[in-house]
């Protein structure tokens, strides 16, 4: 595995500008058991204020996500996703992201660090707005696992 | 919506959590991650069976306290660590409890500080689960 410490500090992107879709908004929060409010309603979204509907704390993980998997994209890094597992999560908000929003994702590689021959990854995703002030950043810790002799 | 005080808790909410439930996040998250929806691929990397996308359980942990607080908007911070896997049968349901307690107040900087816990058979599946919401 060549996950080294050297990444640490490594910078992906800005990525490409992402427009945020009402419908993938929705569909997000359905999944996560929202039913009804500003998440997955655009009248009660409006009601309370906001342009459109807004984001369940967690969407973010839909466009940061992707720039961890970057790094298993990389052949310089070869991270192996089915050797990785989701050790960690956090999500600081500036402001709520809300449908219309065009963003982009910068991803850095925070931490890099060995543990018992498993190799513990944490990845910062920063999602900026047109203006580029920042709306959300995600934290992802992945830890991928020594090669296996065999697990089960 | 309750009055943020020290010690308030959150009562607990169970979630029932299906195969069906972890397609539908699947496609809603673009993670399609094979050991979340194939048995046969989640025993080869060494599971007990197909298990729930952790994005899943913090999904619902963030939505419970987001109607705790008034509003997703007040969901100002939320960290988990995964500590164990949520095996979904193939037929049935995994249950999950979500509760929570108010553990610090800043009135200063107008947050308070929530403590988050989710279990499964009676053990909790998540570490140091915390967020930080802003107080009405």
């Amino acid at each position: 595995m060549a996950v080294t410490p050297e990444l640490i500090g490594r910078v992906f992107g800005p990525g490409p500008t992402l427009v945020i879709e009402r419908t993938s908004l929705v569909a997000f929060a359905q999944a996560v058991g929202f039913t009804h409010g500003s998440t997955v309603d655009e009248v009660a979204a409006v009601a309370a204020g906001f342009s459109d509907v807004v984001a369940a704390p967690t969407y973010a993980i839909v466009l940061t996500l992707d720039g961890a998997a970057e790094l298993s994209r990389d052949p310089s890094i070869g991270l192996d996703f089915s050797h990785v597992v989701h050790s960690d999560q956090r999500f600081e908000h500036v402001r709520p992201l809300v449908a219309g929003d065009a963003v982009t994702v910068t991803t850095t590689v925070e931490d890099v660090k060995s543990l018992a021959g498993n190799t513990i990854v944490t990845v910062r995703g920063d999602v900026d707005d047109e203006q580029r002030n920042r709306v959300c950043t995600a934290w992802t810790t992945l830890v991928i696992r020594a090669a296996a002799e065999s697990s089960s | 919506m309750t009055t943020l005080a020290v010690g308030v808790e959150i009562s607990p909410q169970r979630v029932r959590l299906t195969r069906t439930d972890l397609r539908v996040y699947a496609d809603a998250s673009g993670d399609h991650n094979p050991i979340h929806l194939d048995d046969a691929v989640a025993l080869a990397v060494g599971l007990p069976g197909v298990i729930a996308h952790g994005m899943l359980t913090m999904g619902h942990a963030a939505r419970v306290v987001s109607d705790f607080v008034g509003g997703v908007d007040r969901v100002l911070d939320i960290s988990v660590r995964f500590t164990r896997p949520v095996v979904v049968p193939a037929s049935g349901v995994a249950e999950l409890i979500i509760s929570g307690a108010v553990k610090a107040i800043d009135e200063i900087a107008g947050h308070a500080t929530l403590s988050i816990s989710v279990t499964f058979n009676g053990q909790t599946v998540l570490a140091r689960a915390e967020a930080r919401v802003l107080l009405p």
